[in-house]
Parts: C-alpha cells; structure tokens; sequence
C-alpha cells in the first residue's frame, strides 16, 4: 500500500535540501570564505563558519524550494503538465526566489553585471544539465512501457 | 499452425476444437482471445438491459457506488461491483489502474510516467486515464519493465 504524502514528508525534504546547502555552503567557506568576506553576507565570517542570519535565510530558502518542488512535481496543486513544463516552472521559481534572497540580502554585490551575469549562468548550466537528463530519462523510459504494451498487445492479450 | 475451417449447413452450434501436443503460450493466447470474443456482459443503457461484447469496452469506472462501462461510442451501467468485473475479467486483458478503474490493454494507445511514480494513459479514443502510484508498479511488473 503506498502512503499519500503528509506535512512529514514536506518537513523531511526542507530538512534535506537545507542539509545539502549548508554542507556546499560550508565547503565554500572553508575554501573562500576569508576571500569573499568583504562581497558577500554569506561570508560575512570569513573562513571560520556561517551567520546563524546566513543558515535562517537558507532554511527560508529551501522551505520555498520545496514547496515549489510540491506545486510542481506532485498532482496536488497541478494535474495535468509534461515533465519538461514543470522542470522549466520549477526552475524559474527557484531562480526567482534566489534572485529575490540574494538580491535582499546581499548575498553578492547586486548594482554589478558580472556577479548577476556569473550568477544566471551557473544557474541555467546546472538546470539545462538537469532538465536535460530528466527528459532523456523520461523518453527513454516511456520508450520501453510503449515497447512492453505493443508487445503485450502483440502477444494477444487483447 | 495449420487452421481448418469446415462449413457444414448440419452443424448446429459453432465448435472450435484445439490439437496440440501441449499447451504453449500461443496456444494459451488463441484460447483468452476466443474467451474474450465469446464472453458477453449483462449491462444497462436507458434503463433497458443488453449484452454487451466483452471485447467493446474499453475501461470500467466505479462512480458513487455505480459502476459504469465504457465503450468507444457508449457509456452502460451494470450491477456488478468493480471487484467482480475484475474477478471475471483479469484473463481477459483488463487491468485495474486505481481503487475505481478497470481498462481495456486493447484499448490504449500509448502509456507514459507521470509525476509521483504514476502512470498516464491515453486510450484509442483520446481519453486519458491515470494509473495510480499503487496500481503502477503493478502494472509495470505486467508489462515486464521491473
């Protein structure tokens, strides 16, 4: 019997993608945190650890990309969309609301092109790559349930 | 596979006789095909009772403690419960895809993953149905891709 999903489940996900965040983000710390201490508040204690006002932001964060996550990849809120629409829904909630976060709260210098331009790019990189892979594992998979039901069908169980 | 046919004005009721030396999968197939083809269902349209051909419906739908049967071109009602058409149908290519619905393999045109591990099928006619998440897994091991 499979279970529907429940507040837990929402809890547990927030829970791994802030876990996930912190970890990257305290490798990037560790290896430039004293460097970008003066550009960026995530930074802003340089190499020895985050601001407990950097690890609320992210938790923020990740509570809005889980429910992003739910609106667009589950059938509760949005019945009927293809994969691909959902992936480039879901991506440009996520870009907004990080755009929003970084912009608020300084996250890197916003009044310059090449920290926005570094920024987007990054972002549409990992996302092509995901969306990408995501769609040619949808295919291929689709490809062999429409294998089986023609040969089921072949094999005259209609 | 030899197929002998023998037309005879005495003979009174059709018979289809199978010869083999054992019973193969295609011998197996042929004989769910002819019980299909053979097989009539009692059902309802406007208030009046007909028999229906088994092999016409394309999916079966429990609504509100009814149960309706789905043709391309028709919509019948019958008495029988969900679980009992499927008792009487599952060796005749249908396919319980949720807790209400029972399709026709015959029937679908194309099959897809949807959100969630479910699965979306569009049926010859364009409806589409949804197979739920429980019912997925079930019918992916019967479509042998897990």
């Amino acid at each position: 019997m499979i279970r529907k999903n429940t507040i837990f489940d929402y809890l547990t996900h927030v829970m791994v993608v802030w876990s996930i965040s912190m970890l990257s983000l305290c490798l990037f710390c560790f290896l430039f945190g004293q460097e970008a201490k003066g550009y960026s508040s995530i930074f802003a204690l340089g190499n020895t650890g985050l601001s407990l006002a950097t690890m609320m932001q992210f938790f923020v964060l990740a509570i809005i990309t889980t429910g992003l996550r739910w609106i667009f990849f589950t059938d509760i809120f949005v019945k009927r969309l293809s994969i691909m629409v959902r992936s480039i829904f879901m991506f440009t909630g996520v870009i907004v609301s990080v755009g929003i976060f970084a912009a608020v709260f300084g996250w890197f210098p916003v009044d310059q092109i090449i920290p926005w331009g570094m920024f987007f790019l990054c972002f549409f990189v990992c996302a092509a790559i995901s969306v990408a892979v995501s769609v040619m594992k949808e295919k291929s998979d689709n490809r062999k349930l429409q294998e089986a039901l023609e040969r089921m069908k072949g094999e005259g169980h209609s | 596979m030899k197929i002998i046919i023998n037309v005879d004005e005495n003979i009174n009721e059709t018979e289809i006789m199978i010869n083999c030396n054992q019973l193969t999968s295609d011998v197996e197939n042929i004989i769910a095909t002819l019980r299909i083809l053979n097989q009539q269902m009692l059902v309802m349209r406007d208030g009046e009772n007909c028999l229906l051909d088994v092999s016409r419906i394309s999916y079966i739908e429990a609504l509100e403690r009814k149960t309706f049967v789905y043709t391309e071109d028709a919509i019948y009602e019958s008495k029988l419960k969900l679980y009992e058409m499927e008792e009487r149908l599952c060796q005749s290519g249908f396919f319980r895809v949720s807790k209400s619905c029972l399709v026709h393999l015959k029937f679908i045109k194309s099959i897809k993953n949807d959100v969630e591990r479910k699965l979306r099928l569009t049926m010859k006619n364009g409806e589409q149905i949804m197979v739920s998440r429980q019912y997925a897994e079930e019918m992916k091991k019967r479509l042998g891709v897990i």
